[in-house]
């Protein structure tokens, strides 16, 4: 029997899938579509602008009343259905395709650069993760089957309205999970309040990305089951 | 009109970097289709954004990670939402002789990635948790239960020898 490195040795790329690509890498041009979202997006910015300085501070209040009418702050951790918040397939693929889109994943949070967001940002937000958060003895045995610190595998980031970095400290109880990360796609495209659940079933790892008070949460863990990752997320949001 | 990316720039870099990304797509994706499609997604997003790599290993991991979210933009699809899991198509090997790479195949994706990029691409667990954005424990237990699980697929055999 050969082994997975003498197997995947004799596993050749395809002459003609090499050449297809690097024509079509030849004939790209840069997309018109870009330079027009771009004049777009200056114009728009600059439209916002405008209406900024004119309206002065009565728009601004009237912004900020309509950003505290949201939904999550209008319903009991109770009544909080999440698959009402779960965004329809079409516009669901659009925005998992945005999360995914880790072009900033050289940002990637390893616990040297940990140190250096705690010295960046002294003011952490602590976020407790309330009583009403309970997992199962045997996913409370994953859990730290699979993180030799003993610590749920939970990544909470956060992203200022402004796309600054920011960081979230997660408490369970009196004991803090460190590996937090920071996220930075500055992902603009998502509305106020929505929120969007991924799930990977194979892996049973989810995501769950929300605007909440200005903020982007984005909280994702691995090896738990949709319920407890439902009642993590409420835990938090709520 | 510009284009993306020059006829020399293209090959060199396909060249280069053909095999690394083909093998990890296919290794991912387990579908000749996919991993083809992946193949070309992968190579064009580096000609629309030509990044700047401080060095080959900066440019391997920025290979692998695109390669990596290439697969899981397709698996997130509508597409793909709707349709049923395919079982493995390789043709390129012949399962009688290349049966350990099968049973590779038939590992959770958390395992196949690891698997691969420990094994065949030879990294360190911190690199591969440097890739992957997990901690370096994670990726050392992921390892641990992948070769458990081909440990009992192979009844006892030495995994660390085989693999």
């Amino acid at each position: 029997m050969k082994s997975y490195k003498e197997s995947n040795k004799e596993i050749k790329v395809d002459d003609l899938l090499k050449q297809q690509t690097i024509q079509k890498m030849i004939s790209s041009v840069p997309s018109r579509s870009i330079v027009w979202k771009k004049m777009w997006m200056y114009a728009g910015m600059a439209a916002v602008l405008l209406l900024l300085l004119t309206g002065g501070t009565h728009w601004m209040q009237e912004l900020d009343r309509k950003e505290e009418k949201g939904t999550l702050q209008s319903v009991g951790a109770d009544q909080l259905s999440l698959d009402a918040y779960i965004v329809p397939l079409d516009d669901q693929n659009a925005k998992t395709s945005g999360a995914m889109d880790y072009d900033g994943l050289w940002k990637t949070m390893t616990a040297k650069e940990q140190r250096y967001y705690e010295q960046r940002f002294p003011a952490l937000k602590k976020l407790s993760i309330p009583e009403g958060y309970r997992i199962s003895a045997s996913e409370f045995q994953m859990f730290y089957d699979n993180n030799e610190s003993g610590y749920p595998d939970i990544h909470m980031g956060m992203t200022t309205e402004n796309g600054d970095d920011g960081m979230v400290d997660l408490w369970i109880q009196d004991d803090r999970i460190p590996q937090c990360i920071v996220l930075n796609d500055k992902g603009k495209n998502y509305l106020d309040y929505q929120l969007l659940i991924y799930a990977d079933a194979a892996n049973q790892s989810y995501t769950a990305v929300a605007y909440k008070d200005g903020y982007r949460y984005e909280i994702s863990s691995w090896k738990i089951s949709q319920d407890a990752f439902y009642q993590l997320v409420k835990s938090i949001l709520i | 009109m510009k284009h993306l990316c020059t006829s020399e720039e293209a090959s060199e870099i396909v060249e280069q970097y053909a095999d690394l990304v083909y093998k990890f797509a296919l290794s991912l994706s387990k579908q000749k289709d996919i991993a083809d499609d992946v193949f070309q997604e992968v190579f064009l997003r580096y000609a629309k954004r030509k990044p700047s790599f401080e060095n080959e290993e900066h440019a391997r991991a920025w290979f692998f990670t695109v390669t990596r979210n290439c697969c899981r933009t397709h698996f997130t699809s509508a597409f793909m939402r709707h349709t049923a899991p395919l079982e493995e198509d390789i043709p390129i090997l012949q399962k009688e002789d290349h049966a350990l790479y099968f049973y590779v195949m038939k590992l959770p994706v958390t395992y196949r990635t690891v698997i691969h990029l420990f094994y065949y691409e030879g990294l360190s667990t911190l690199q591969i948790a440097d890739i992957l954005h997990k901690k370096d424990a994670t990726i050392r237990t992921q390892l641990k239960r992948a070769r458990e699980r081909l440990k009992v697929i192979l009844e006892g055999c030495d995994i660390d020898e085989i693999l």
